[in-house]
């Protein structure tokens, strides 16, 4: 039955691939190697491929992009299926390989199902045709194995990708009398102060940064990533009330909030949170002087046009750990294969461009927006982008950027107990931190556990 | 007097139910830029958007899928439920009131957790045994629609118990059985609540969009109108105008269909005004 | 041939009794018949479609089942951690569900107050519509128009307009003396409100269904009512509304029913106005409904047994409501001018 792809058919197929294409080109030129000898070169083949990007615009440009594949690979035709939504689209495409109905490909613009892509096998773990065709991630940052492997299996691969970092304006900076964007969370909240401006009737007109939970982008567990802090420990338990971090990057949060005054900071996130996606975003018009976002704001900016004068730089690293400055979240979408795919290294072939061939990196990189994942199509000469995006990619390289939450067999959702909490720690209904926090590792762990088979 | 004041009541709350709609269509008439942002009336008129919705999705296509969907599974609705609900109102048997609980009680699980199942017997089995392919097509939408839903049993039910009995008796006497009965005098009696129910489910999988992502998402010529609003999300960013555009033509024919309805309606009085 | 020239009378009172007893038989089985006929759709359509994936649901319920492997058997487990008592293997005593008893608080707000809100309004705005008028129809159509739209569109809607800052409805609050704006969707106190009014927005079809109930009460009543010199209020009360029990009951029922169930509305405006998926039902999980909750631990968390436990736990509290309504309901449900 076409259900399974057992791990001894993939072994086969890689030591028949070893055996026969020895010479096989390695991957030390980062465009994708050719095929194996014992490949059939001959009988045409069609692989379906799934993907969300449904406007018009983005269905095009990536149809455009990914012809270069058939080019280059004449006997395969491509089946290129827009999935309508991509909120759903994992959870439809875990029913679909349930049923072997799946497609050969899969385009997912989030990580967070990786972990039980992994788990349960229902990716095909790349490593073997990776050590087959001498494909190493190495051509990727460091930080690319924190979202596409979990647990030893490479189940993904990442198609470009989002890095977070400080977006801040420079006329602000100018007439408050500040040169250089902060560089450590003390610096930080000293400058939001200088930065924010008031109404007469005490509304916040401008807010120099907004720490809260879900404010465009921002979440607890970026804020505490300055303080180098771990969701888990080495046996996979949470440790959100033991590791200091946490405690610290909570502290910093409510002590911020409790300047602004929680009420004002409220009235202040209800104003600007559902414009996040409009040419009114809170940055772009210039009512907040500096904020936490992704690379592609840099490309909405110059889409809206909008009229401010800005720069971005690493997010700031905690006092005490200066060795994480230039870090940040990063992650994004990724590609891998169904278990239950009739055509193994077709499909193989097909991840492998999408992940590495520049020409496609780049023109999908200029037509979103997003960071380009591997040193040649960062250097291409043909890459569009402003200059601030330079940052992201400062990002993506360094060695402490990882994908934020870790991945986890269940899923992501068990980041929501912290984010439920820091919701209420914030205004005040949190009560004592610490309790709190230990509820929050409590609640994670049970969800740990309760996802864990008997 | 009483009609003037009747009048701006009715005016008023009108109002309150169009507002947003008038807020839809001018949203729909604006740029993507000036879309949801506080600005309210478009500046310029982009009435090009409505030419643009028509380039980029296949409206055609979506649409007569649409129609086939809403407009089959009504019908599988009113032919199945009609009888059902006969039996539940006006036969006498015993164990009546525990089968109807039975049937109300299909209602009480979340249809998300009861479809995963079916998802798989769908997808893989029934095409395993007769070789006829489900996915991607309406079928396992509009099958399940020829054996009845509870909410349009229950409320056939409701309004058939209220037909006077002598009506009944009288074809009884004339030596009309269960199936006259039901010809002759419930179904002409119970116009406005068969049309309510068709009317109900016809909006109803009209709007459907989770059954058709569900079952169709990975066949683009398949895919019903409420799929086609997704197509102006991009990765970054809504097209809202478009997106709003789209609904209201989304909604049009929804709503030629409900005002030509109420002429049954209007039926169902002088009728009802008969009886008794 | 003494039994020849008995008469036929004494003949036929011997075979009476057996002779009625095989009649009634008869008559009965064809009487089920009839109805097992009449009843065909629904009981193919339950064997086929409804009873397995109900049957199945339930064993889920005591079994660890993530989706993807198959269920195992872990017994009373799932309704442990539901409800915070037992132990658990595997886990430490009194683990349990953290918003459990929130999306079921929140889920009977909703419920309590949206069902007689809903009642009411769909009931007398029907009123409205009844009396023949000009431009009835155009009414009627724009009071439905608001349920035809697509969810997303609505919830959007809603967003926009009460927006604390910048739309229209607190725009009006700010400008009455005296009266403070709410920050609706965004403040916990304010959030199930906010959806009632959008509820409101949408309740054309209570509206047709109650017309659909208005048009069905027989004229001659009032008529012989109005002879009696009634004024509109005993009209009312005593032909309108005994008259409409019957659509008020299945309003009732269907509402509690969806009541428990209530989850679109709250998870698309939950995910436009705060911008990110709505899991924990912000502002501060004041919008966690239980078909939410229920929704997250079977597709986003995987966690497809629990979440068919809390699916049943669900049923069975939906189950006494109806069975409670419906023993009641001989008492103020009028069918056809008569108590059923």
């Amino acid at each position: 039955m076409k259900r399974h792809l057992s791990a001894v058919l993939v072994a086969a197929i890689a030591i028949g691939l070893l055996l026969a294409g020895a010479t096989a080109c390695g991957g030390s030129d980062s465009s994708s190697p050719s095929p194996a000898a014992s490949l059939d070169t001959t009988t045409p083949v069609t692989l379906t491929i799934w993907h969300p990007w449904t406007v018009k615009s983005e269905k095009e440009g990536f149809a455009t992009a990914i012809a270069g594949f058939e080019e280059k690979y004449p006997w395969i035709t491509l089946k290129i299926v827009t999935f309508p939504n991509s909120d759903e689209f994992d959870q439809t495409l875990i029913k679909n390989i349930n049923a072997g109905t799946a497609p050969d490909v899969a385009i997912s613009f989030g990580p967070d199902y990786v972990g039980k892509y992994a788990a349960d096998g229902l990716w095909e773990d790349l490593t073997p045709m990776m050590n087959a065709d001498n494909f190493d991630m190495s051509v990727f940052a460091p930080g690319a194995l924190t979202y596409t492997s979990y647990q030893g299996k490479q189940v993904a691969l990442p198609v470009l990708t989002d890095a977070y970092g400080l977006y801040y304006n420079k006329t602000m900076f100018a007439k408050a009398g500040l040169t250089e964007p902060p560089k450590t969370m003390s610096e930080l909240m000293d400058d939001a102060k200088k930065l924010t401006v008031r109404n007469a009737d005490g509304d916040i007109d401008v807010a120099g940064f907004v720490p809260l939970n879900a404010f465009n982008e921002l979440g607890p567990s970026d804020l505490a990533k300055a303080w180098g802090a771990k969701w888990f420990d080495a046996d996979n338990q949470p440790q959100i009330a033991t590791d200091p971090g946490w405690a610290a990057a909570l502290t910093w949060q409510k002590e911020l909030v409790d300047w602004y005054g929680a009420e004002a900071i409220t009235k202040f996130n209800a104003a600007w949170v559902d414009k996040e996606w409009t040419p009114d975003q809170v940055f772009e018009t210039g009512h907040v002087a500096m904020i936490w976002d992704g690379e592609w704001r840099t490309k909405m900016i110059e889409n809206d046009k909008a009229d401010i004068d800005y720069a971005t730089a690493p997010f700031p690293a905690a006092d005490d750990h200066p060795e994480l400055y230039g870090a940040g979240r990063v992650g994004g979408t990724i590609c891998g294969i169904p278990r239950g795919t009739e055509h193994p290294q077709e499909a193989w072939l097909l991840v492998q461009y999408m992940s590495t061939d520049t020409d496609f990196l780049v023109a999908l990189a200029n037509m979103l927006g997003n960071v380009p994942t591997t040193k040649e199509s960062a250097a291409s000469p043909d890459l569009v982008m402003p200059d601030q995006m330079q940052t992201f990619i400062d990002v993506w390289n360094n060695q402490y950027s990882e994908f934020q939450p870790p991945l986890q067999a269940i899923g992501a959702t068990y980041a929501d107990f912290l984010n439920g909490y820091d919701d209420k720690w914030v205004v005040g209904k949190g009560g004592d931190l610490q309790t709190g926090l230990e509820k929050v590792d409590e609640d994670i762990a049970n969800e740990l556990a309760m996802g864990q088979a008997p | 007097m009483l009609a003037i004041a009747n009048h701006a009541v009715l005016i008023a709350v009108s109002l309150m139910f169009v507002l947003p709609i008038i807020w839809i269509a001018l949203t729909s008439l604006m740029t993507e830029d000036q879309a949801m942002t506080t600005k309210v009336i478009p500046d310029p008129f982009v009435w090009s958007n409505y030419v643009t919705v028509f380039q980029e999705i296949d409206l055609l296509q979506y649409t007569w899928n649409t129609v086939l969907y809403a407009g089959l599974t009504t019908i599988g609705t009113i032919v199945s439920c009609v009888p059902v609900a006969y039996a539940f109102s006006r036969m006498q048997w015993k164990g009546r009131n525990i089968v109807f609980l039975l049937v109300l009680s299909t209602l009480m699980l979340p249809v998300q957790i009861t479809t995963v199942p079916m998802f798989v017997v769908w997808a893989r089995d029934l095409p395993d045994w007769t070789g006829i392919q489900f996915i991607g097509t309406l079928k396992p939408l509009i099958i399940p629609s020829f054996f009845g839903d509870a909410f349009s049993i229950f409320l056939l039910r409701q309004f058939f118990m209220t037909i006077p009995d002598e009506l009944c008796d009288a074809v009884r006497v004339d030596g009309g059985g269960h199936w006259q009965i039901l010809r002759r005098v419930v179904v002409p009696l119970s116009k406005p609540a068969i049309m309510a129910v068709a009317l109900f489910h016809f909006i109803w999988a009209w709007n459907d969009f989770y059954g058709p992502l569900v079952y169709l998402g990975q066949s683009p010529q398949a895919q019903t109108l409420s799929l086609a609003l997704s197509n102006f999300r991009g990765m970054h960013h809504v097209q809202w105008n478009l997106t709003m555009a789209a609904t209201l033509i989304f909604m049009i024919p929804v709503v030629v269909i409900f005002f030509l309805a109420q002429r049954v309606f209007i039926e169902g009085v002088t009728l009802t005004g008969v009886k008794g | 041939m003494s039994e020849a020239k008995a008469s036929p009378a004494s003949s036929l009172a011997r075979r009476a009794p057996a002779e009625r007893r095989r009649q009634r038989r008869r008559s009965a089985v064809r009487r089920y018949a009839q109805v097992l006929l009449f009843l065909s759709p629904w009981i193919i359509g339950f064997v086929a479609f409804t009873l397995g994936p109900m049957i199945l649901s339930l064993w889920w319920s005591f079994c660890h089942y993530d989706m993807v492997n198959a269920p195992q058997w872990i017994g009373l487990a799932n309704f442990k951690f539901m409800f915070g008592v037992g132990q658990i293997q595997g886990l430490p005593p009194g683990a349990h569900d953290p918003y459990y008893w929130l999306s079921v608080r929140n889920t009977l707000w909703i419920i309590a107050f949206g069902v007689p809100l809903r009642i009411v309004f769909g009931m007398v705005t029907a009123m409205l519509l009844t009396r023949p008028k000009r431009g009835v129809n155009t009414y009627r159509t724009l009071f439905y128009a608001p349920s035809m739209v697509p969810r997303v569109a609505t919830a959007l809607v809603f967003v926009y307009l009460l927006n604390p800052v910048s739309g229209p409805i607190n725009r009006i609050i700010d400008a009455i003396p005296g009266l403070d704006s709410p920050l609706w969707f965004f403040d916990p106190a304010w959030a199930k409100p906010a959806l009632l009014i959008m509820g409101l927005w949408g309740i054309g079809d209570a509206i047709v269904i109650y017309l659909a109930g208005l048009l069905n009460v027989p004229r001659d009543l009032y008529e012989a009512i109005a002879i009696e010199g009634a004024n509109w209020w005993q009209r009312f009360r005593y032909v309108t509304l005994p008259m409409i029990t019957p659509v008020i009951f299945f309003t009732l029922i269907m509402g509690i029913i969806d009541g428990f169930q209530y989850f679109d509305q709250a998870y698309v405006a939950g995910n436009t106005a705060s911008g990110q998926n709505a899991v924990l039902g912000q502002p501060q999980g004041s919008l966690l409904f239980y078909g939410l909750w229920l929704y997250e631990k079977a597709f986003r968390s995987f966690q497809m047994g629990y979440a068919s436990a809390m699916a049943w736990i669900m049923f069975i509290a939906t189950m006494i409501c109806t069975v409670v309504l419906l023993a009641t309901s001989r008492r103020w449900v009028h069918y056809g001018g008569r108590l059923q």
